[in-house]
């Protein structure tokens, strides 16, 4: 019931002492008239009873009826005087309402204010929520104010447009019209298509949209218990309210989300001013790490770096309240094998992980987390995400600056071992070098250098540096789809899975080979051998940056390796040259002690002759050895040019069939008598055909290799001279038992002026001319020749002459 | 009249020296090389040796040091015979115990005057 109106209760209080008054008054009228009358009465008491009684009742009946009167008129008018005041009121709020807003920014206050403008327009017993749009989550909503009575339950938070019943979706959200259902009992059209009935959120609802600018930046939701109680007319006032509320929250929103867009700008451009500023990757990541930290206030903050998620090491992080850096950083790993942001929420832990991606790989994990758990806004993730995009920057700029570093020491390495190499004469001595700064250069891996084969069209293994002891290819063939033809193509080779590679080999495969990294060596533009580095370390990587730099290199090794072979040219001709040399003084020596013993004779026997008293025989005797001694001067000086000419290839043969047996005999038959002491045995093959040859210059191959076995072998020491048909020629084999020549000698014996020098030979005489005449004539037949022997056992001197004298050009 | 050994591996040479020498009064005996020539030193025992110097089997220089380490040999004169007149030549000789040395091609007086100088009358 109602409360009853003081006015009300003070009207009946003034009507009751009224009818009192008149009460009294009609009883002393009455009194009065009657005892002016005469009339006595007997009884004043009893003359009451009648009279007064009735003329009470009468008076009370008048006031009641007329309190009844007033009652309704006051309450009328009590009616009428309130509902202009809630009007007024209503009114009054939505402006005080405005005046509030237009000075009120903090979301929460604009909230507070709604609620209290709905309660008052629509009563306490209507539960109000105004959700406003979250400014870090798009879709998300945030609860900003609510009026909930005792009994009513409230609603989250936070929640979504996906979370909301679909009728507030469909007609608040998606279409930002009002839902306005006043008894949700009454099925409305809307409650056939949902799984929750609207009845579920009170009897009578609505959900309004708070629209500023043509963008929902909240909802109102409306309930009451009672049916009815909210229907279209009831929520005008607040629907106006809405409007203002809306425009409040837009602006209130804008600034937030700027302000919170500017915040994130600013922690951005400060680590990124940082990742400027450093050049140390640390210092960026803890810089980057403490940035975060303070900003979003979390529990752990850490940077973990690594190329892959299993081998993410945290390079820093920092840890609320602990002074023990994280020795793992949660989610870390799933978000590095993602590639994408994760965020792990449960009851004790929220966690978010953003993978640091540089050119599409990996190079670590920026990750945070809270404990207790809570919702990441949108903003966190920006913020993780952006600082994230800062730190690959840093981790890439320090990388670069690192690797370029490195690669200017390399290059320092590279300028300081190229002069050393340059330096070195040998192609031996390069090769060590080379492989040495190889190593050096790339300090897990073993070098190895090829040459290339001209016979074989390969590349040959020249030299390995391979502490291991595992084995490398010893040749690299052309067009075996290999290593090898890779580098036919003159570009370098850079291998780094080599298992998946399709030039692998089973050896290598074999060895567990991980890289290669190959550069040609080339020269003129054609390949002339390799540099292949070879790392059987599984986190073996090479770069291009290796690649470029072994390609220096190679170029540096191959300008080194041809000059050490010109030097090593050069070196052999100027040995050569001092070798001729030496060996033309020592000939000129030679040929002036042979020449002086043909000379003695002729002196001394001209002298005789002038001198001496002499019978004619004695005189004619000594002037045939005057002459015999002349013709062997003679011979001497035509050996000597004949060589010259034939070496200079003036020299022509004069080619028949010959018959090699007998130009043996013969040769031996005049050799026999000049040495009496050397038994010469003859084995001659029958089936030695006639060869085109010139007669006299194999007379003189003959007569030369005898000579020599006569004079280098001892005083009955056996000659044996062998003729035997071999293939297309013939094989003549000179034997003797004599000194032997040193192994090191048997090829030099052949060339003009070249004799074995020792204690031994020092006293034979020789012009030093009789093999380099063999060679050259035996080369001039198109025939070979090469020498055996065993010091101090004897040597065989072989010479193979073709059947058909292909006489060819002779080299000078 | 003294004894002489003379030493020449070339047949030419050796007959020019028996027939410069065949008027003198001395005994000549000739050896091929330095081998023989040693034998022939021991078993004549001359008064000068006269060797040429580049020779098969053993050489004019190892034959004067085979002659002077035989102390009964050691004080023979030995005269080379060499196509070499270089100051390093003459001296090797001559530090090999050389008492001379005839150069080829020699005039059959000096080879006489030699004779003369080292054989006592």
């Amino acid at each position: 019931m109602g409360r009853v109106p003081r006015s009300l209760i003070l009207f009946i209080a003034a009507s009751s002492v009224y009818a009192a008054i008149v009460f009294l008054a009609v009883h002393a009228t009455y009194g009065i008239e009657l005892g002016r009358l005469g009339v006595r009465l007997p009884d004043p008491e009893a003359l009451l009873t009648s009279i007064d009684i009735v003329s009470f009742l009468f008076w009370i009946g008048i006031s009641v009826i007329a309190s009844m009167v007033v009652w309704a008129l006051a309450r009328a008018l009590e009616r009428a005087r309130g509902t202009g005041a809630q009007r007024q009121g209503e009114v009054a709020s939505i402006f005080a309402l405005g005046q509030a807003l237009s000075g009120s920014l903090e979301l929460d206050a604009i909230g507070d204010r709604f609620v209290e403008v709905a309660t008052g327009s629509l009563g306490s017993d209507v539960s109000t929520h105004v959700y406003v749009q979250d400014t870090s989550d798009a879709g998300a909503f945030r609860l900003a104010g609510s009026h909930v009575p005792a009994g009513d339950h409230p609603w989250p938070k936070r929640t979504t447009a996906a979370e909301l019943p679909a009728p507030i979706r469909t007609r608040v959200v998606d279409h930002r019209g009002p839902l306005v259902i006043p008894d949700t009992g009454r099925g409305d059209e809307s409650a056939r298509t949902r799984s929750t009935p609207m009845s579920a959120y009170g009897a009578s609802f609505a959900a309004l949209p708070l629209i500023a600018h043509d963008r929902l930046v909240g909802i109102a939701l409306l309930s009451s218990p009672q049916p009815g109680s909210i229907t279209h007319d009831r929520v005008q006032v607040v629907a106006l309210a809405t409007q203002f509320v809306a425009s409040a929250i837009r602006t209130a929103l804008t600034l937030k989300e700027a302000e919170s867009r500017a915040n994130r700008e600013a922690i951005a451009n400060r680590v990124a001013q940082r990742t400027r500023a450093a050049h140390d990757p640390d210092a960026v990541i803890k810089a980057t790490v403490d940035e975060l930290a303070r900003a979003l206030g979390v529990r752990r903050v850490g940077v973990a770096v690594g190329a892959r998620p299993d081998e993410l090491r945290v390079a820093h992080s920092w840890t609320r309240d602990a002074a023990t850096p994280a020795a793992t950083l949660a989610g870390s790993r799933q978000a590095a094998a993602t590639g994408r942001t994760t965020q792990v929420t449960d009851e004790t832990a929220s966690r978010l992980a953003t993978p640091i991606i540089i050119g599409g790989e990996l190079a670590g994990v920026l990750a945070i987390s809270d404990e207790p758990s809570r919702e990441w806004s949108t903003d966190d993730v920006r913020l993780v995400e952006a600082l994230a995009r800062e730190l690959r920057a840093a981790i890439e700029a320090a990388r670069l600056l690192q690797s370029r570093q490195r690669e200017n020491e390399r290059l320092l390495a590279l300028q300081r071992a190229s002069a050393v190499v340059a330096a070195r004469s040998t192609t031996r001595d390069v090769i060590d070098e080379v492989l040495r700064t190889a190593s050096a250069l790339f300090g897990e891996a073993s070098a190895s250098l090829y040459l290339w084969d001209e016979q074989e069209k390969g590349l040959r293994l020249a030299q390995n540096a391979d502490r291991s002891g595992r084995s490398v290819g010893l040749f690299l063939a052309r067009g075996d789809g290999k290593l090898g033809d890779e580098l036919t193509k003159l570009e370098p080779v850079v291998v780094n899975d080599y298992a998946a590679w399709s030039g692998a080999s089973p050896g290598g495969l074999q060895h567990g080979l991980r890289a290669v990294i190959a550069v040609p060596l080339v020269r003129g533009g054609s390949l002339v051998g390799a540099i292949v580095m070879r790392s059987y370390d599984e986190r073996a990587r090479f770069t291009i940056d290796d690649a470029r730099l072994l390609t220096l290199f190679g170029d540096q090794a191959a300008a080194a390796l041809a000059n050490a072979e010109a030097f090593e040219r050069q070196r052999r001709a100027v040995e050569q040259l001092e070798r001729v040399n030496r060996a033309k003084s020592e000939f000129v020596s030679i040929v002036s002690h042979e020449f002086r013993t043909p000379l003695t004779g002729i002196q001394g026997f001209s002298e005789m002759m002038r001198d001496e008293e002499l019978t004619m025989s004695e005189m004619k005797e000594y002037a045939a050895d005057i002459n015999k001694d002349a013709q062997r001067l003679n011979r001497m000086i035509n050996e000597m040019l004949d060589l010259d000419r034939m070496e200079a290839g003036r020299m022509a043969l004069n080619l028949e069939a010959v018959d090699l047996n007998a130009v043996v005999s013969d040769s031996v038959d005049r050799v026999r008598p000049n040495a009496p002491e050397h038994p010469i045995k003859l084995v001659l093959g029958r089936d030695v055909p006639s060869l085109s040859a010139d007669r006299d210059r194999l007379t003189q191959i003959v007569g030369n290799l005898l000579s020599n076995a006569v004079k280098y072998s001892p005083t009955g020491g056996e000659i044996v001279v062998t003729t035997a048909r071999e293939g297309e020629g013939v094989h003549l084999a000179v034997h003797d038992n004599g000194m032997g020549i040193p192994a090191d000698m048997l090829e030099s014996i052949w060339e003009r002026y070249s004799r074995v020098e020792s204690d031994k030979t020092r006293g034979i005489q020789g012009t030093g001319l009789g093999l380099a005449i063999v060679r050259q004539i035996v080369a001039m037949h198109g025939g070979r020749v090469w020498a055996e022997s065993e010091v101090g056992r004897g040597s065989t001197f072989h010479v193979v002459l073709p059947l058909a004298g292909s006489s060819r050009p002779v080299e000078a | 009249m003294g004894r002489v050994v003379f030493v020449e591996d070339d047949p030419q040479v050796r007959k020019l020296v028996q027939a410069a020498l065949r008027t003198t009064p001395h005994e000549v005996q000739i050896a091929t090389n330095g081998r023989e020539g040693l034998e022939l030193v021991r078993r004549v025992r001359p008064h000068v040796v006269f060797t040429d110097v580049s020779m098969p089997e053993m050489d004019g220089v190892q034959l004067a040091d085979a002659i002077r380490a035989d102390p009964e040999l050691a004080t023979t004169p030995i005269v080379f015979i060499t196509a070499s007149v270089q100051k390093e030549q003459i001296a090797r000789y001559m530090a090999h115990g050389a008492s001379g040395y005839l150069a080829k091609p020699f005039s059959t007086k000096a080879l006489r005057d030699e004779i003369a100088r080292l054989v006592p009358a």
